[in-house]
């Protein structure tokens, strides 16, 4: 093991510099303005002063907490006020050079109302920058205060606070789940109340410190039991959650129906691309074609426009036009494929690439504005309906989507720990070992591409049905790189992994409008800090997890010049 | 009628001309060596035998008397030649068992595959002992024991070993060597060695190519290049 260098001040100092110049662009790009209206909880704390603490706090809990590892407690708060304090410094700094230099010129949110609301109260000059370079001094204080405490109460409270801070953000969905008085009780009309904040934290703590605490013996009492009652354990838990799923929507009212929707679409068609990319290793970049191949399909097949189209096809509905979508996203696939499968790696992402802007170029075009319906796109996309019931609703449209989750999680889950499943991990590992093993690589791969299309263009066919409508603007090359970055986020290869990403990337933005000016600026720096930190993904594949973590170990490739030694010991 | 047979191989990436029209032929039940210093085409020779690279028409490259150069890489391995690749390259996130039945993908009667797992395993002890071990935390020569090993799952008429000796130590190198010359021996399967190591090669081969930037400039019995002044001069370092 190498031993870590003994923690220096100059360090801590980076750190807080890297959260002051966060902090500035936050303030910079207007979110502290936009935020400064929102009460974490009400009349006391903004989201605008939540953030900014935030860039005071982090940088100084991780410079304490290093500090503490290799130099002890005193040296900690030192650290911890250093790093709070420093950035603290550079948003006074901003604060105090906006008007002089004028910023505004430049930055369009560096305005005299920013300068208010960055210092502290009503303080302005010298006197504010003071002050907020003692506030942040006193937040990184507190940052290091926290790194003393014991591990499983550190991680409740970090747990609590961001929860508390969510919970208030969330408001609106919340209050709909959630019983009238508890709503009473904790929510003002902006923000938690003060007893409501502080409830919410409690508790929180609470339930955290004692998951930390019982989980492990929960998980070895599970690992203790036999076989057959562990079996019975795992049905049980998979009925409740089904059983949880199905009754969702009616918790859920229709606007979260909505946004579980919206997941949903994601989820079916990440687990697709996931065979594509985590089972087989081939980077598709242009997913999204057969998304829209299979909207697309669904569309023209059952609008009663396109008077050309139907001179030949008789109108469908919903049911008769959904296996031909998929049948569509499959055989286009399978043509994709065959010709794009002979390049490898960085070849093959540009070229699906290119194949995912020609099919959105193709239904945009006025020369196949007849049968696709061009800019304007096609209206009056069938519904699905049969046995007297019509799927309306965002809460009926749930379960259609649930159902086609659990199939094409069936499927890959299935497909994964098969024969073909072992042929893609080859693949993946080593083409030309794959090739010398006898597999065949552009069966294996086009097989691999099929699925993953079908399933796109499962998902599309609903999607094309839910929205009723459909313009070409909305299978832009985004989407994909959505999808691939649910993937990522979620676990490459991993089936949860794929949920929880969709929740986590498509799910919680829907939810948190707040933030929607800001979307794509969160969600890159969202993205950024994974792959620093978390590279594996929120929920890993087990073999992924290892393959990830094995690289920070030294590998062990030195050679035994004793040749066969018998007595070499063998590690489990 | 030689089991594998090349005649004329020109390989090019690009403009460069890689292999400049290559005879080679080798007998069933022989081992046959490809020496020759580093960038002389031993590697495109070996990777242009089992369908890696693409080969000009009037390239030949039969096994058996049936052409090669048509067919993909897998129904190359179907037909019974195996290609070794060099540098080891084994699952290294998938076991070492994991890694031999991969070996196996293709073939359908699992009582023969059983037994030539035995037959790795005995010939290998070492991959015996590290049965469940992820393939990335062997050792080199632990390593190349398993690429071997997993060609030999494929049961192979003619093996293809690249670089065999690359990397390891002296000790390992004569283990290795070893196993090529008992699995010729005991299973008659023929195989074709490429090596830098001249010395090691020339020693276990019957007869020996020398190969320079991509031309075949000598060729004959084993020993005999053994003592050969030239070969000495050039590749014996003596």
């Amino acid at each position: 093991m190498q031993k870590e260098r003994p923690y220096s001040l100059l360090d801590a100092a980076t750190l807080g510099l890297y959260g002051g110049i966060a902090a500035i662009m936050i303030a910079l790009v207007g979110m502290v303005d936009a935020f400064e209206r929102k009460d974490i909880i009400a009349d006391v704390v903004t989201m605008s002063q939540v953030l900014l603490s935030a860039m005071a706090f982090t940088p100084a809990f991780f410079a304490a907490s290093r500090a503490q590892r290799t130099r002890g407690k005193g040296i900690s708060l030192v650290a911890g006020a250093v790093a709070g304090s420093i950035a603290a410094l550079l948003v006074a700094l901003l604060a105090l050079a906006i008007v002089p230099l004028n910023l505004r010129a430049v930055f369009v949110n560096a305005t005299p109302v920013l300068v208010n609301e960055l210092m502290p109260g009503d303080l302005e000059g010298i006197i504010g920058a003071v002050v907020l370079v003692a506030a942040g001094l006193v937040v990184g204080v507190i940052a290091a205060l926290l790194t003393w405490l014991p591990g499983v109460l550190r991680r409740a409270t970090i747990i609590s606070l961001v929860s508390v801070t969510l919970i208030a953000l969330l408001a609106d969905v919340i209050a709909v789940v959630i019983p009238r008085e508890v709503d009473r009780y904790i929510y003002r009309s902006n923000g938690l109340s003060v007893e409501g904040a502080i409830t919410v934290f409690v508790v929180i703590l609470v339930i955290a410190c004692l998951w930390q605490v019982l989980q492990p013996k929960l998980n070895r009492a599970v690992a203790n039991l036999p076989e057959s009652r562990r079996q019975v354990l795992r049905f049980v838990t998979t009925i409740v959650l089904l059983a949880l799923l199905f009754a969702a929507p009616a918790l859920l009212g229709s606007y979260l129906s909505e946004v579980a929707d919206l997941v949903g679409f994601y989820i079916v068609m990440a687990l697709g691309l996931n065979v594509v990319v985590g089972f087989a290793g081939l980077l598709d970049l242009g997913y999204v074609a057969f998304f829209a191949i299979g909207a697309y399909t669904m569309a023209v097949l059952t609008t009663p426009e396109l008077p050309l189209v139907r001179s030949f096809i008789p109108q469908l509905s919903f049911w008769a036009a959904l296996p031909l979508a998929v049948l569509a996203a499959l055989l286009a696939g399978v043509l994709l494929g065959v010709p794009v499968l002979k390049t490898r790696g960085d070849y093959l992402a540009i070229i699906t690439l290119g194949f995912g802007e020609i099919i959105r170029l193709l239904v945009l075009s006025d020369a196949l504005k007849p049968v696709m319906g061009g800019a304007q796109g096609v209206t009056g996309i069938a519904r699905p309906e049969g046995f007297g019931l019509r799927a309306d609703t965002p809460q009926e449209f749930y379960y259609l989507i649930l159902i086609s989750i659990l199939i094409a999680w069936f499927i890959t889950a299935r497909l994964k720990k098969s024969r073909l499943g072992r042929a893609w991990m080859a693949i993946r590992e080593d083409e030309d070992v794959a090739a010398a093993m006898s597999i065949n690589l552009v069966g294996y791969k086009l097989a691999a591409f099929a699925t993953g299309a079908t399933l796109a263009g499962l998902s599309g066919a609903f999607f094309g049905s839910k929205l009723g409508s459909m313009v070409p603007a909305s299978f832009n090359v985004l989407v994909s790189i959505n999808v691939l970055a649910v993937l990522i986020v979620g676990g490459m290869g991993s089936l949860p992994g794929v949920v929880v990403g969709a929740i986590a990337l498509i799910g919680l933005p829907e939810l948190l409008r707040e933030f929607n000016e800001f979307r794509w600026w969160v969600y890159g720096a969202v993205l950024v800090a994974m792959m620093l930190f978390r590279p594996e993904g929120l929920w890993p594949d087990a073999v992924r997890e290892r393959e990830l973590l094995e690289d920070h170990e030294p590998n062990v490739i030195d050679e035994d010049p004793t040749g066969l030694a018998k007595d070499a010991t063998v590690p489990t | 009628m030689a089991t594998l047979d090349i005649k004329n191989l020109h390989v090019y990436y690009g403009h460069i001309h890689a292999l400049k029209g290559i005879d080679l032929h080798v007998e069933e039940g022989e081992i046959v060596t490809l020496i020759g210093s580093n960038g002389a085409g031993k590697t495109t020779t070996l990777r242009a035998i089992s369908g890696l690279l693409r080969t000009p028409e009037d390239t030949s490259i039969s096994h058996d008397g049936s052409e090669l150069t048509q067919i993909r890489a897998d129904q190359i391995v179907a037909r019974g030649v195996v290609h070794v690749p060099e540098g080891r390259r084994v699952f290294s996130r998938m076991s070492v068992q994991e890694n031999l039945t991969m070996g196996a993908y293709t073939r359908k009667n699992q009582q023969m595959v059983k037994d030539d797992l035995d037959y790795v395993l005995k010939l290998f002890p070492r991959l015996q002992e590290r049965r469940a071990q992820k393939a990335g935390t062997l050792s080199g020569g632990e390593q190349q024991m398993l690429a071997i090993g997993r060609a030999l799952m494929s049961s192979p008429k003619v093996l293809l070993l690249d670089e065999p000796s690359m990397g390891l130590a002296p000790v390992l190198v004569e283990t290795i060597f070893d196993s090529i010359e008992q699995l010729n021996r005991t299973r008659g399967i023929t195989i074709l060695l490429v090596e830098q190591n001249a010395q090691m090669a020339l020693q276990v081969a019957n007869r020996a190519y020398v190969l320079e930037t991509g031309r075949i400039t000598m060729s004959g019995d084993a020993k005999a290049m053994l003592s050969d002044p030239k070969v000495i001069a050039a590749y014996l370092g003596l």
